[in-house]
């Protein structure tokens, strides 16, 4: 967790927003320390947390997240954490090695029109268990939909996962939920025309969520000092419409990140 | 013209209100489906993108949910869907209101064209707004863009002619002397008649005809009786 986006973004792990559906995305960068940061934030907050991880294994998260100064594996435990290993099932469905719980949730990866009805009812499951026994709101984080592209599942597929989410998890059980999506390099003119690019699951992700925190490499391209910029949209609605944009850059640290605006990094001035 | 395009007097009307992802149509949306409301006629509200309590939100919702159908309106994502099947949602509607953000305003521009009845089409760019209890305000046009840019033009033209070594202006003396001037070559009428008539003293060709004039080739001594 850092501060530094929490004074940003106006939040503690003491108040958290509920109905937010946050979309993280990153272009020749790596917006991944903020799927820590939100997976940590929320986890002090004490809400109920579903992690569908595709990207890296628990293993990795728990160092991350101990860092940070959070026990995943404590939290799995206690059963705060639900988290999906969602990157060896989907192997283990590709070999059909397994037949076990998680194998199931993958298994439209062998159909020929790959769904994800089954990961849906899982996560929504795991959730509405929570809300019984706790005044948090739960939590659904997913690192990240565009492997899902990758996998085989369509756009309409993910959007419909995203927009089921939504409808369930923001609206129904006044939660939040957190995704990430990673955009192809190449410009978003030449595949205008192309149904499949994880730009446009951006910008149909882009309408329905309410923040978007937007993760950018310079485009002067490395630097040591800046790693990259961030552009931070809070998108209003229905009750607070005034949308709004802010633009920082941003330097990863060991445990945590420095945000400034743009052109006043301490290398600089 | 944003104002009146759920006024007229034209029934069973189509709408379609284009948005991308930079600004959301949706407040304009709203907007309409209040002013409906207010006029107290039934809207039937489909809502496939958010919840029916964020639509709700700052309607007059005793109305709402009745079937009546009267004017189509529809919120379109331009953005996400290809550009045939947006075109051909835009040829159905018979007014298409495209909204796009401004840099750095609570403004945005919405360019309205219509069709009428007779085939008629209307097209009109308005700047607009709407505060957080859905009232519009319209503006026709940039004007404080093109009014800023306008001054600063004129602050910075300076007059060219002022610090010049030579004389560039003329006074009116000078100006009507000029004037008087014929400039050579203007064809003026006086020169057209002393070109037409044969004057005396103009010049005449004479010719004597010499008999080494008229050789012929085929009979260079001029001797064969052709």
């Amino acid at each position: 967790m850092f501060a530094d986006l929490n004074s940003i973004l106006n939040t503690s792990p003491d108040d958290v927003r509920q109905r937010e559906f946050i979309l993280l995305s990153d272009r020749k960068a790596d917006a991944s320390f903020l799927i820590h940061h939100f997976l940590s934030f929320y986890l002090k907050a004490g809400c109920k947390v579903c992690f569908v991880g595709l990207v890296q294994s628990f293993s990795h998260y728990s160092a991350v997240a101990q860092r940070l100064g959070v026990n995943l594996v404590q939290a799995r435990q206690k059963g705060q954490l639900v988290f999906v290993e969602a990157l060896k099932a989907s192997a283990a469905v590709m070999f059909s090695e397994s037949t076990d719980d998680a194998a199931q949730m993958f298994d439209y990866l062998r159909s020929p029109v790959p769904e994800l009805r089954a990961l849906f009812e899982s996560v929504c499951a795991s959730l509405i268990q929570a809300e019984a026994d706790s005044s948090a709101p739960p939590v659904l984080i997913v690192d990240d939909v565009s492997v899902l592209l990758s996998l085989g599942v369509s756009v309409r597929a993910v959007l419909d996962f995203t927009h089921y989410c939504q409808a369930n998890i923001c609206s129904r059980l006044q939660g939040c939920v957190v995704t990430l999506v990673r955009c192809d390099d190449d410009d978003e003119d030449e595949d205008e025309d192309d149904d499949e690019s994880s730009n446009r699951l951006l910008r149909a992700l882009s309408h329905q969520c309410t923040l978007s925190l937007r993760v950018e490499g310079l485009q002067t391209g490395y630097c040591r000092d800046i790693h990259g910029q961030v552009e931070i949209w809070w998108r209003g609605t229905g009750e607070d419409v005034q949308s709004q944009r802010r633009l920082f850059q941003y330097k990863v640290y060991d445990k945590s990140v420095s945000f400034f605006a743009p052109g006043t990094s301490s290398a600089v001035l | 013209m944003l104002s009146e395009v759920f006024q007229g007097p034209e029934m069973g009307e189509f709408i379609i209100i284009r948005d991308t992802a930079c600004y959301s149509g949706r407040r304009l949306l709203k907007y309409y489906i209040n002013s409906a409301l207010k006029r107290e006629e039934s809207v039937h509200v489909l809502g496939f993108d958010v919840p029916e309590h964020e639509l709700r939100a700052k309607l007059d919702s005793s109305h709402l949910h009745l079937w009546l159908c009267k004017d189509a309106f529809a919120l379109l994502h331009m953005d996400i869907h290809q550009q045939g099947i947006v075109e051909c949602l835009t040829h159905l509607a018979s007014t298409v209101i495209s909204v796009r953000p401004v840099n750095n305003t609570r403004y945005a521009v919405a360019t309205t064209s219509h069709r009428k009845k007779s085939r008629k089409v209307m097209q009109k760019e308005e700047f607009f707004s709407l505060t957080e209890d859905l009232k519009l305000s319209t503006e026709i046009k940039p004007n404080q863009t093109g009014n800023v840019q306008a001054d600063l033009h004129t602050k910075s033209e300076m007059d060219p002619t002022s610090n010049l070594t030579f004389n560039l202006c003329l006074s009116e003396v000078e100006r009507a002397e000029k004037e008087k001037v014929a400039l050579p070559f203007v064809f003026s009428e006086e020169k057209k008649s002393s070109l037409l008539r044969p004057g005396r003293g103009s010049g005449r060709i004479m010719y004597e005809p010499d008999s080494n004039d008229d050789i012929d080739d085929e009979d260079p001594d001029d001797d064969l009786d052709v």
